[in-house]
């Protein structure tokens, strides 16, 4: 994804201007790591240590981070239905994400909600499609809640794919994506004439 | 299950003639998106029905 920036965290000596730097042009962060014991493996740890500086990252310094938004891709080792109150792991992955949640907190940032990969090797082919559907949208997607902004990015994808295409198949694509970009309207042509009976009902 | 519109049959479609993964993998979240595109026109639609049909209101 072009607007996507991987930058693995290794144990080889840091630069911290650099590593700054990069923290400094992303709108989104994503740290993405397997779960261990409860944590982020010691490598990254030991990177947030050392690249979340007072003078860099304190909102009453720098602030570099103030309004960027923090997210967490985590791949467990147990099935994610074992992190709930009552079931073998006691604690729900949010309870495991509160240390990430209050460095968010701390630097201003806003929290996004986990973005959690289990089980991968029992996934079938359908689910690990929609794994990866669902984690560039996590990457790149506006508001991560809303059906418009989810319709939205995956008509802009369906786009820049078509764009690539001879343009044989161009018409045929074409005419898919105007179909889609059609029920949205109409959905929320729908929604706003709905809210409108819902306010004269009310008043 | 419902019948499925035009859009999703031709998504699928394309779905299962694709073997590159992440092309294949977006064509069936189209798929999935114009199925509930047509879910939440349906339950929009009946809503909107409903209400216009109030008889307290007449």
């Amino acid at each position: 994804m072009p607007s996507v920036t991987w930058h693995p965290v290794t144990a080889e000596p840091l630069n911290i201007t650099a590593e700054q730097r990069l923290l400094r042009q992303a709108d989104r962060i994503i740290l993405q790591f397997p779960l261990y014991w409860y944590s982020a493996p010691a490598v990254l740890k030991n990177w947030l240590d050392q690249v979340l500086t007072r003078q860099f990252a304190y909102p009453e310094a720098a602030g570099a981070l103030v309004g960027k938004e923090l997210g967490i891709a985590v791949s467990l080792g147990s099935p994610a239905r074992n992190f709930k109150a009552g079931a073998p792991e006691h604690f729900s992955v949010s309870q495991i994400m509160t240390p990430f949640q209050a460095l968010a907190h701390k630097l201003k940032m806003v929290f996004l909600p986990t973005f959690v990969i289990d089980q991968f090797g029992y996934q079938t082919d359908a689910e690990k499609a929609k794994l990866l559907i669902n984690y560039q949208r996590y990457l790149t997607q506006g508001d991560l809640d809303h059906f418009e902004a989810q319709a939205d990015w995956l008509t802009t994808q369906f786009q820049s794919l078509i764009a690539q295409k001879p343009s044989e198949q161009k018409q045929q694509l074409t005419l898919i994506l105007e179909q889609l970009k059609n029920n949205q309207a109409d959905l929320n042509d729908l929604k706003t004439n709905l809210k409108m009976i819902q306010n004269m009902e009310d008043s | 299950m419902a019948e499925q519109t035009w859009a999703t049959q031709q998504l699928l479609a394309l779905a299962a003639q694709t073997p590159q993964f992440k092309e294949r993998a977006l064509y069936l979240a189209l798929a999935e998106l114009s199925e509930e595109q047509q879910r939440r026109l349906k339950q929009a639609q009946g809503e909107l029905d409903g209400r216009m049909w109030n008889p307290s209101k007449w």
